[in-house]
């Protein structure tokens, strides 16, 4: 306690005069709000209130922001349109700044704003200033319209990223697919006819372009199809059983959520074990949370495999469909929300997804 | 189910839950309209179609009541028995109400068709 | 007994619905129903199970028996909620997807710390409309088994948390549309054997209400607490000790243990305070308690018909829709399931005037339903007609409230703490446990009065959130925040003012007693107002827009 007070006093020491503090505090502030409101750019909204401050900051007559197409906004005394066209014309020839007066002996001062080393619009100024003046605020501006333009990149990058993360169609299964659909053109043509249109229904699924949601009801489908050709190459010894309450259907999930967690299932479970498999699908809401688990009876896997693959350290062979699950439901829904899975050798495995019934931006297309 | 099964998650999950409290969550963006100047006109006729709906309900409502309020006779009249006000309160309001929802649900609809035909927008979702 | 074994039976079955009712396919060709999705009559017909609840099943009637037959005005209002619904917020609501009330928030001012706020009125509203449930519950229990009401509220909590736990409600829309069903047929069944047996000269009494109320029989009233009761002429009654006591006309206070028995033919004393059962103010089907029987409709319909959107467990059913479009069909559906349902209660409130007037002296009106068919005939068929409004009213209790519970908790757990896994379970249960300890004392209240807070408080607080957020570009933060805070505490004081406290004089009760008429008003102008202290973000228009494009 004692020493925190101590802290306390040796900094007030160093501290400026209250007044002029107050003054700094003030022009941060000032600062801060110019750059709330070039948050969208000088195209925004808020530009107009932008150009308001910027002539406060100034203490000049009047403030012109431009960009390279002409002015954008403007506050403060009005400036022969003619005028500043040629104002600007000269600012973007030079890229320097100009100094010019005004009919009546108005200073009037034009600096390039410099966004990221390029030129992208320009700052004029009319009144009694100093070109250095306007010069630094044409900085500052140019400073906030950089963020403005890195916000938006980020948020662009961010989408990206989610959507390198969605979900591929597991090149393993066509081939296998087809190859069963293959061996039963002529043993039995009409299940060859059923599994090849379910299998484009998949494909169908799988290759839209939608979106980055679907409901469950659509991921359903795709796990219905998707288990519909797997029986026919386990030659019907795969035992399905679904439930899902139906209130839980209409609920948007990141695309491709529930398939790979079933392929895997079918993959590294069943595929290796002896006689028949079991695999079952069950959704159901929790208050505000909406519940889906795939268990099956396979072989199970050694926990430690299951711990490295959910961070990001298993073999890159084994569950990559998983791991992405587990991936993109943090990336939407936040940390909490990753899979948890049950399993230990020779036990099966249960794989839950839980999210939330409503994410804001989450919208099956 | 079985016993012997462990639970796993991954390392930043397992943290967030224990962390015992959610932080903030961020905001994902609202898809972009993709037309707004129709969307406009949309929600401009379905507010008109809205307000007409909530305003004839009240009618009905404030109407019978006050009615009943206003006219003590409604309490005279008999039908097989009953008295009118009674029948009008217990019974005839139902199909009313029926009816009002049943055409507002007709005016919206036509007013998304007509929106969606005029325009190319998306599917219904 | 026969009644506890139909209770019985109604809960193992939902209960059974709500564990296995859930889609199962095995087959490879039943697989593809897995997929459908829900019937939009199924989702109506739940919805209609999970709204219509003790405050329909009892409350109606014994209010109609009490108060006279403005008390349909409850029921109408119930049911015009939904063409509100219809109007302004099932599709909107659908679109925005949001699941509750703090989700719609979220959705439209971006805001999570109004998710707390919106989590507090949550939880209010749904306590409020809780304690009736339990309240209902109770009394049903007490009367089929005889134990005393506080066993059959804690019971009650404990079924429905209980059933809850088990993963009674996994698969809601077929527990809930079950539920309809019973309630339908439980009480029309019985409504119509007892019109049916009641004979012509019952009917016509019960029609016309101007030939005053009698004792039917020779009936014993046991005072479980003291009454103060007018008389309009002399009667001799019998008392405990079997001697005859002649009560005077005029004003009597009967004191808590006192038993009386009336004459047959005798005329029904009514209680101070009540309207003449049968008289003028009693047939006229205008709202009356406080002689501002306009005002007092008006107001109650107001808080009714707009508190219903503002209701978190009737919001919470849209989300099941794959669309808008079928959100509205769906919510039409419902107005016509509950327009048939309300044909009922008027049948049970009016014979109930000529069948068991002494309920009224009892302050047990809330019962009528229940105690109306053994009374009418005292046989095997009537103990089963009884039975079956208990079932009847238990499946009301048990589906309401387990909606509402669940709601409770999921705004507890999801909105108010916000742990990182909302503890369901646990909210649950403390839910269920502060509903019961509010639900004990709580006897002497009538169901309606109670749901009717719940409503108005509803109709105060997110019907404005939601109207204004759906039709209204320019609400913002501090004016949803403000209009929140306005509209529950003005609301909620007013009426937990007339309920629990004298009201002073120079001031009209009524107002109190039914404050939507200037509570909803000024919730709206609050939120209007206080929004312009900020200004909208920019995504504000496209959020609103979203809503209403197809």
């Amino acid at each position: 306690m004692s020493k925190r007070w101590l802290s306390r006093k040796l900094h007030s020491r160093r501290r400026p005069a209250p007044s002029e503090r107050q003054a700094s505090v003030e022009l941060m502030r000032r600062i801060h709000a110019l750059g709330l409101d070039l948050r969208s750019g000088l195209h925004g909204r808020d530009a107009p209130s932008a150009a308001r401050r910027l002539r406060r900051l100034l203490a000049v007559d009047g403030v012109v922001l431009a960009d390279l197409d002409g002015p954008v906004v403007s506050h403060g005394r009005h400036i022969p349109s003619s005028q500043v066209d040629a104002l600007l014309a000269q600012v973007f020839e030079y890229g320097g700044g100009v100094c010019e007066r005004m009919a009546d002996n108005t200073p009037l001062y034009a600096t390039p704003l410099m966004v990221a080393d390029e030129l992208s619009g320009a700052l004029v100024a009319v009144g009694e200033t100093v070109e250095a003046d306007v010069e630094a605020a044409a900085a500052l501006v140019a400073e906030h319209l950089d963020h403005a333009a890195l916000r938006r990149a980020r948020a662009r990058i961010a989408a990206a990223d989610l959507r390198s993360l969605r979900a591929q169609i597991s090149p393993h299964f066509v081939h296998n697919a087809l190859a069963v659909i293959a061996a039963m053109v002529r043993t039995d043509p009409d299940r060859a006819r059923q599994l090849l249109s379910d299998f484009a229904d998949y494909l169908r699924y799988g290759f839209s372009e939608k979106g980055d949601y679907a409901t469950v009801a659509d991921e359903l489908e795709a796990v219905e199809t998707y288990l519909e050709l797997q029986r026919a190459r386990f030659h019907d010894r795969l035992d399905i059983t679904v439930r899902i309450a139906p209130e839980i259907l209409p609920v948007a999930v990141p695309f491709l959520v529930v398939q790979p967690i079933v392929e895997n299932a079918v993959r590294h479970g069943l595929e290796r074990k002896e006689g028949r498999g079991h695999i079952s699908v069950s959704g159901y809401g929790e208050g505000p949370l909406c519940v889906i688990e795939i268990e099956d009876d396979g072989v199970g896997m050694h926990p430690d495999l299951a711990r490295s693959l959910l961070a990001g350290t298993g073999p890159e062979t084994r569950g990559v469909g998983l791991a992405n699950v587990d991936q993109r439901l943090r990336a939407v829904y936040g940390p909490e929300y990753g899979l948890v899975i049950e399993t230990a050798l020779g036990e099966g495995t249960k794989v839950t997804v839980r999210v939330p019934r409503f994410t804001r931006g989450v919208v099956a297309q | 189910m079985s016993p012997r099964r462990e639970k796993l998650t991954s390392p930043q999950t397992r943290v967030a839950l224990a962390r015992g409290n959610r932080p903030a969550q961020h905001l994902l963006p609202l898809p972009e309209p993709v037309d707004a100047e129709a969307a406009r006109r949309l929600f401009r006729r379905q507010r008109r179609i809205a307000i007409r709906t909530v305003a004839l309900l009240s009618l009905l409502l404030f109407g019978m009541s006050g009615a009943f309020a206003l006219l003590p006779a409604l309490g005279e009249v008999r039908i097989a028995e009953l008295p009118l006000s009674w029948l009008l309160l217990t019974v005839a309001i139902y199909p009313l109400l029926f009816g009002l929802a049943l055409w507002h649900v007709r005016a919206a609809e036509r007013a998304e068709d007509r929106s969606q035909a005029g325009g190319p927008s998306g599917g219904e979702r | 007994m026969i009644s506890v074994l139909t209770i019985g039976l109604v809960l193992v079955t939902s209960l059974a619905i709500g564990l296995y009712g859930v889609r199962a396919a095995r087959s490879a060709s039943d697989f593809l129903v897995a997929s459908r999705r829900v019937n939009p009559n199924w989702n109506a017909t739940a919805i209609a199970g999970e709204y219509l609840s003790a405050a329909s099943v009892l409350g109606l009637a014994g209010l109609l028996l009490k108060n006279g037959l403005g008390t349909m005005w409850y029921a109408v209002g119930f049911t015009a909620g939904y063409v509100a619904v219809v109007a302004l917020v099932a599709g909107p609501m659908r679109r925005s997807g949001a699941y509750t009330v703090p989700d719609f928030a979220e959705y439209r001012l971006g805001a999570p710390p109004l998710r707390k706020l919106c989590g507090c009125v949550v939880l209010v509203i749904m306590l409020l409309y809780l304690v009736p449930q339990f309240k209902g519950a109770g009394v049903v229990f007490a009367l089929v088994s005889g134990t005393p009401y506080w066993v059959g509220v804690v019971l009650a909590g404990l079924v429905v948390s209980g059933s809850i736990a088990v993963g009674g409600m996994r698969s809601a829309t077929y527990v809930q549309a079950f539920h309809y069903v019973v309630k339908l047929g439980f009480i029309a069944v019985p409504a119509v054997y007892l019109v049916v047996v009641a004979g012509a000269d019952t009917r016509s009494e019960a029609l016309h209400p101007e030939w005053g109320t009698r004792f039917p029989e020779s009936t014993g009233v046991e005072f479980s607490v003291g009454t103060r009761f007018d008389l309009d002429r002399p009667v001799t009654v019998t008392d405990s000790s079997g001697a005859e006591v002649r009560l005077a006309a005029g004003e009597h206070t009967a004191e808590e243990g006192t038993e009386y028995v009336f004459p047959a033919g005798a005329p029904v004393p009514h209680p101070a305070g009540l309207p003449d059962l049968g008289g003028e103010r009693w047939s006229t089907p205008l709202l009356d308690t406080g002689g501002h029987p306009v005002f007092e409709t008006w107001s109650t319909l107001l808080a009714i018909t707009f508190g219903c959107m503002g209701l978190p467990h009737v919001i919470m059913r849209f989300h099941t829709s794959p669309s808008a479009r079928v959100a509205r069909r769906v919510a039409v559906g419902v107005i016509a399931l509950l327009g048939l349902f309300y044909l009922f209660p008027t049948v049970y409130g009016l014979l109930g005037r000529v069948l068991t007037p002494q309920l009224v002296l009892l302050r047990g009106t809330d019962t009528v339903a229940v105690v109306l068919p053994a009374q009418a005939e005292p046989g095997a068929v009537g103990t089963l007609m009884t039975a079956l409004v208990a079932a009847g009213a238990f499946g009301a209790f048990l589906s309401t409230s387990s909606g509402l519970l669940l709601a409770l908790a999921g705004g507890l757990s999801h909105d108010l703490f916000q742990g990182s896994v909302p503890r369901l379970r646990l909210a649950v249960a403390v839910g269920a446990c502060v509903a019961v300890v509010l639900a004990l004392p709580a006897q002497r209240i009538d169901i309606n009065v109670l749901v009717l807070w719940a409503f108005t408080v509803a109709a105060s607080t997110f019907c404005p959130l939601l109207v204004l957020g759906i039709w209204w570009r320019g609400l913002t933060l501090p004016g949803a925040a403000a209009g929140l805070v306005v509209g529950a505490v003005t609301a909620t004081g007013a009426v937990g003012w007339s309920i629990l406290a004298e009201v002073p004089t120079w001031l009209p009760g009524v107002l109190l007693a039914q404050p939507a008429a200037w509570t909803v008003p000024l919730a709206f102008a609050t939120m209007a107002v206080c929004s312009r202290l900020a200004r909208p973000p920019e995504w504000a228009e496209h959020a609103v827009l979203r809503l209403h494009s197809p």
